[in-house]
């Protein structure tokens, strides 16, 4: 059964009871909630995604509720839960679905050391994948959204799982999250794609998820081979370039933008050693997704060649 | 000990000390065999992994040209200079020194190296 | 009493947990990360060769607690060796207490625990000397008001805790394991006098058996905040259990109690191993401790808090007077270790300072914010 599946009182209630179970392979989360636009928004973005039964066994229980006590009338504000426990700062209600996948970012991120977990969005062609690993103002998830309508699959614009036994990455499809200019950006590049509204005045600016394409979601188990790992860097007005970048630099970027990099310790170094072994290594710096889009398919070409 | 007195170290009395002290030290190697390394033919840099700390640094040319003089012999950073001049022609001799020592201290916070005093 | 949780039952008998269902090892894990007792959970399994036959994404769970542990253990010994390093030339014996000391003595406690602060003991006449070594090899103090500073130096058994610049760990300095202020009077100068050297490092020491457990007692029945309370219980079982073994162990306890002044904290955990954990306490130890008891009144009411308090504070484990028995505690470990005058001093300051975000999430959040 999927999201898609339920009608809207079946969503809202099942979320009321805390017994909404999402699919988000390699993880199952269980979901509670008291905000009635948060089942709207999961039944957005999350409708290809199936609905496990209420009994099975669930990786995280989270939670994104109203506070309570006197707060709750005066200034409504959402929290996240953590199987009960409060998480992060309280914001604003209309928050309520970007707080939900910030807290499922964090679980997965905090708790999931069966992988090692790059901060990089993933795509995948032919079975290849191309890992994106996002510093800040890399314009990662601008890229990484375009290009999935460009023939890309999406394994993930956030989460990189490296499953170190396979030397294969996984991805949960999971929507992207785009930020002020990159809203306008994809809006205009992708005309067709469905975004929840946009949500001003968050920590990060003005945030709008975009769903996953549906093909993205129904392959989302299958993992990709890591070929590429690409750091973009989104500069005005540039052409678009792309340049070998120095394996041992790429490394420490690596091993810096993953979340439990340091938990797996000397496996850890050796694990990032093998993903470097397993790829050729680029910067990429670009202003024009068109550009980007013919600089990724040269980069497909090249490895075939 | 007073209540509420803070307790402050003349910082700059023990810099001075310091400086002095690097430059008579004696540097060695420590057995490579603690740390997990990583090159690549078209790269300069090394990655390397402390098993003792669990961190992991990136080492450039110096630091390994450093560490490589260091494996055949226990050297001072004086004669390590001369031993590098050629490849440090680029620098003033003084920026030199002070680069060498720099990096041999780093070398020892991570673990690579260690001092014995003359 | 209230029922056994999972996680107690799965960690005395692991073998039990081939009939859960999935709902339950759902419960099971959520209890196990709230207690910090996954970890604990997953290497005994792993020791008796149980972890294969748990079903697939609980496993990975497990697996994931004991990789996060590995990571610890390294960081504590490492960070144990800088501290040997940084204060070697004061010819100080350094007494490594908790985790660092189970780690160090290659303690079964050590297995599955998770680490954060080093806690070391010195003498008193030596304090300083420390804190100077301390400060020239990189660690400061933190960001302390001087009103914490004060509270620190003027009333607790150990200076306000420093933070090493390059490496981010934190170190507590003890010269007592109480405050002076304690309602119990503890035998500084007895405990410090026969400490154990470790091997292959002699300027660091272990409290022996005995010492060690008597501390583990007194620091979890002084405590207020009970959030780790039945993980320390089990530090406590596997202490009990590790050091039972040698028969000089159990001749050595009662009187080692009194002379020591720890009577009352020896009391407790023995009654609260025995009665939540089952840990095997001979049954002569069990009346001679009876020494430790306090009145009726105050034994009835430490029993209605500790029962409940050293649950898991999990909804899942949660009874009538949970809350009430945590707050209980909580206020008690405050007045136990200091007079009332000064007491209301302090928590009224403690009241006006703003609540931090948990360090991890802090971190996360912060990442989250630099996506591009």
């Amino acid at each position: 059964m999927k999201v898609s599946d339920l009608s809207t009182i079946e969503l809202v209630g099942r979320l009321d009871q805390g017994t909404l179970l999402l699919d988000l392979h390699p993880f199952v989360a269980r979901i509670r909630s008291d905000i009635p636009s948060l089942a709207s928004d999961i039944a957005a973005m999350y409708a290809d995604f199936e609905v496990p039964d209420p009994d099975r066994f669930a990786d995280f229980h989270v939670e994104v509720s109203r506070e309570h006590g006197l707060r709750r009338w005066i200034k409504p504000h959402a929290r996240f839960y953590f199987d009960g426990r409060p998480s992060f700062i309280p914001l604003p209600v209309h928050q309520a679905f970007a707080m939900l996948e910030w807290g499922l970012n964090w679980c997965v991120a905090a708790h999931g050391h069966q992988y090692l977990i790059i901060h990089a969005a993933v795509i995948e062609k032919d079975g290849k994948a191309a890992i994106l690993p996002a510093p800040p103002g890399s314009g990662k998830s601008t890229l990484c959204a375009g290009l999935i309508h460009c023939g890309w699959r999406l394994l993930s614009d956030e989460l990189g799982l490296y499953d170190v036994e396979s030397g294969l990455i996984f991805g949960m499809a999971r929507p992207v999250n785009l930020k002020n200019t990159s809203l306008d950006v994809i809006k205009r590049f992708v005309p067709a794609a469905i975004m929840t509204e946009p949500v001003p005045d968050t920590t990060k600016g003005t945030v709008g998820l975009m769903r996953p394409p549906e093909a993205s979601v129904q392959q989302r188990r299958e993992p990709a081979q890591p070929t590429w790992i690409v750091l973009p860097r989104y500069t005005r007005d540039a052409a678009a370039m792309m340049q070998v970048h120095s394996p041992a630099q790429t490394f420490m970027l690596l091993a810096d933008q993953s979340f439990n990099y340091d938990v797996h310790g000397e496996h850890g170094f050796k694990t990032v050693g093998r993903l470097i072994d397993q790829c050729s290594c680029h910067q990429f710096t670009y202003s024009r997704l068109e550009d980007a889009d013919r600089a990724f398919q040269t980069l497909l070409a090249g490895d075939l060649a | 000990m007073e209540p509420g007195q803070d307790r402050v170290l003349p910082q700059q009395q023990l810099d001075r000390q310091n400086l002095l002290i690097v430059s008579l030290r004696i540097w060695s190697r420590t057995p490579l065999d603690q740390f997990l390394f990583k090159e690549w033919a078209e790269d300069d840099d090394v990655v390397a992994f402390s098993k003792r700390s669990g961190d992991t640094h990136l080492l450039s040319p110096l630091p390994l040209a450093l560490l490589a003089l260091l494996g055949k012999s226990p050297e001072t950073s004086r004669s390590l200079l001369d031993k590098l001049t050629a490849e440090l022609t680029q620098i003033e001799p003084d920026e030199a020194f002070e680069l060498i020592e720099t990096t041999l201290i780093q070398l020892q916070d991570i673990g690579l190296v260690t001092h014995s005093s003359p | 009493m209230t029922v056994r949780p999972l996680i107690v039952s799965a960690l005395l008998e692991p073998g039990s947990l081939g009939k859960l269902n999935e709902l339950q090892w759902d419960l099971l894990i959520r209890q196990g990360r709230r207690t910090n007792l996954l970890a604990r959970l997953a290497h005994r399994m792993k020791t008796e060769c149980m972890i294969d036959s748990v079903p697939h994404a609980p496993r990975q769970h497990l697996l994931s607690s004991l990789r996060m542990v590995k990571r610890q253990d390294t960081a504590m010994r490492w960070e144990v060796e800088c501290i040997r390093q940084a204060l070697l030339d004061t010819g100080i014996p350094i007494i490594l207490l908790k985790g660092a000391a189970y780690v160090m003595a290659e303690l079964p406690a050590a297995h599955g625990r998770t680490f954060s602060d080093v806690d070391i003991l010195v003498p008193r006449n030596r304090l300083n000397e420390v804190e100077d070594q301390l400060r020239i090899m990189g660690w400061r103090g933190m960001n302390h008001s001087a009103y914490d500073q004060r509270y620190y130096r003027r009333w607790m058994h150990e200076i306000p805790p420093m933070r090493h610049i390059g490496r981010g760990t934190a170190i507590d300095v003890h010269h007592a394991i109480l405050p002076e202020t304690a309602r119990i009077k503890v035998n500084t100068p007895a405990l410090l006098a026969d400490p154990i050297p470790l091997a292959e490092h002699p300027s660091l020491c272990v409290l022996k058996p005995v010492d060690m457990l008597l501390h583990s007692a007194t620091h979890l029945f002084h405590e207020g905040e009970l959030g780790n309370g039945l993980r320390d219980l089990f530090d406590l079982d596997s202490l009990f259990q590790e050091f039972g073994s040698g028969a000089s162990f159990w001749d050595e306890l009662l009187p080692r109690a009194k002379e020591l002044g720890l009577t009352r904290p020896l009391y407790y955990a023995i009654r609260y191993t025995s009665s939540l954990l089952d840990t095997p306490i001979p049954e002569h130890i069990k009346q001679a401790a009876m020494i430790g008891k306090p009145a009726r009144p105050v034994a009835a009411l430490m029993d209605f808090c500790y029962l409940r308090a050293l649950q898991p504070s999990h909804t899942s484990c949660d009874s009538t007077g949970s809350e009430i028995a945590r707050l209980a505690l909580y206020i008690r470990s405050h007045w136990i270790r200091m007079p009332f005058h000064l007491l209301a001093i302090h928590l009224t300051r403690k009241a006006f300072l703003r609540p931090k975000l948990p360090g991890a999430e802090q971190a996360l959040n912060n990442k989250g914010k630099e996506d591009g």
